[in-house]
């Protein structure tokens, strides 16, 4: 399958878009581009490029974040890290019920990884941090390396430089 | 709600309709308008900082903020389902 991809905007063929999650469906057709209007992220679609209507049948939201500890222990303080560290979140990802176990999900997520590393290049930020929706979510991320927090299991982790290893 | 002075001023203008709506719902509460219109006003915008602070702000405990360091200061090794699938997306959009 051909898939092509666009930033979300006016015209982007959203309804229908049925992911099998309600809160991820309604994220999309009713959020998703007020959220990149104030600019807090950026929404990228996917669909088939012999599609005529353009049907989104997946998508990724990507927005600048940071990192930091709830209170710095005086050890740290004088540490190589700064504090916040400088970040990319993946928030959402979604691939609609239809083309969900054609590795789709897997072409949008690495789509999301190089945007995180072109940024990277451009203006800086160390890590990446996936909100990962279920259990099933976090086990597609952790098969890819990334790894969860403890205390934060649906929060998963990894570098820019450990990412960057898999495009070179 | 606020327990500052208020010594500041937050003007905008609204259709009598919306006026009246805002005037109904104060009377409804108990409240003068202007103090129905503050407090609604001052809960929207503390839940929009709230929401929008937790989405881009990760903030970690003392435990996982010793893990995280330890994640950052690991030596990186390939990961063929990645390298795979980085593959697979390499071909599908040829860069």
């Amino acid at each position: 399958m051909q898939l092509e991809f666009a930033l979300l905007n006016e015209g982007s063929c959203i309804q229908g878009f049925d992911c099998g999650e309600a809160e991820l469906n309604s994220y999309l057709t009713d959020l998703a581009l007020l959220f990149q209007r104030r600019r807090f992220g950026v929404t990228v679609t996917f669909f088939e490029k012999s599609d005529p209507d353009k049907k989104v049948i997946g998508f990724y939201t990507l927005c600048p974040a940071c990192i930091q500890q709830d209170s710095l222990p005086e050890k740290l303080l004088t540490g190589p890290k700064p504090n916040p560290i400088p970040a990319f979140r993946i928030c959402r990802l979604a691939v609609d019920k239809c083309f969900q176990g054609k590795g789709i999900g897997q072409i949008i997520f690495v789509h999301a990884l190089k945007k995180c590393l072109d940024q990277a290049s451009q203006i800086g930020g160390s890590v990446i941090v996936i909100d990962a929706k279920d259990e099933k979510a976090k086990t597609f991320y952790e098969r890819f390396g990334f790894i969860s927090i403890p205390n934060n299991p649906l929060i998963l982790i990894q570098t820019i430089k450990y990412v960057q290893l898999h495009f070179s | 709600m606020s327990t500052h002075f208020m010594d500041s001023h937050l003007n905008f203008r609204m259709s009598s309709r919306d006026k009246k709506m805002i005037e109904t719902a104060a009377k409804f509460k108990g409240l003068k308008p202007n103090t129905y219109a503050r407090q609604k006003l001052l809960e929207a915008a503390e839940k929009d900082i709230v929401e929008m602070s937790q989405l881009n702000t990760l903030i970690l405990n003392p435990t996982d903020w010793e893990y995280f360091l330890t994640v950052m200061e690991a030596p990186v090794q390939i990961n063929q389902n990645l390298k795979k699938a980085v593959k697979s997306f390499q071909k599908t959009f040829g860069h």
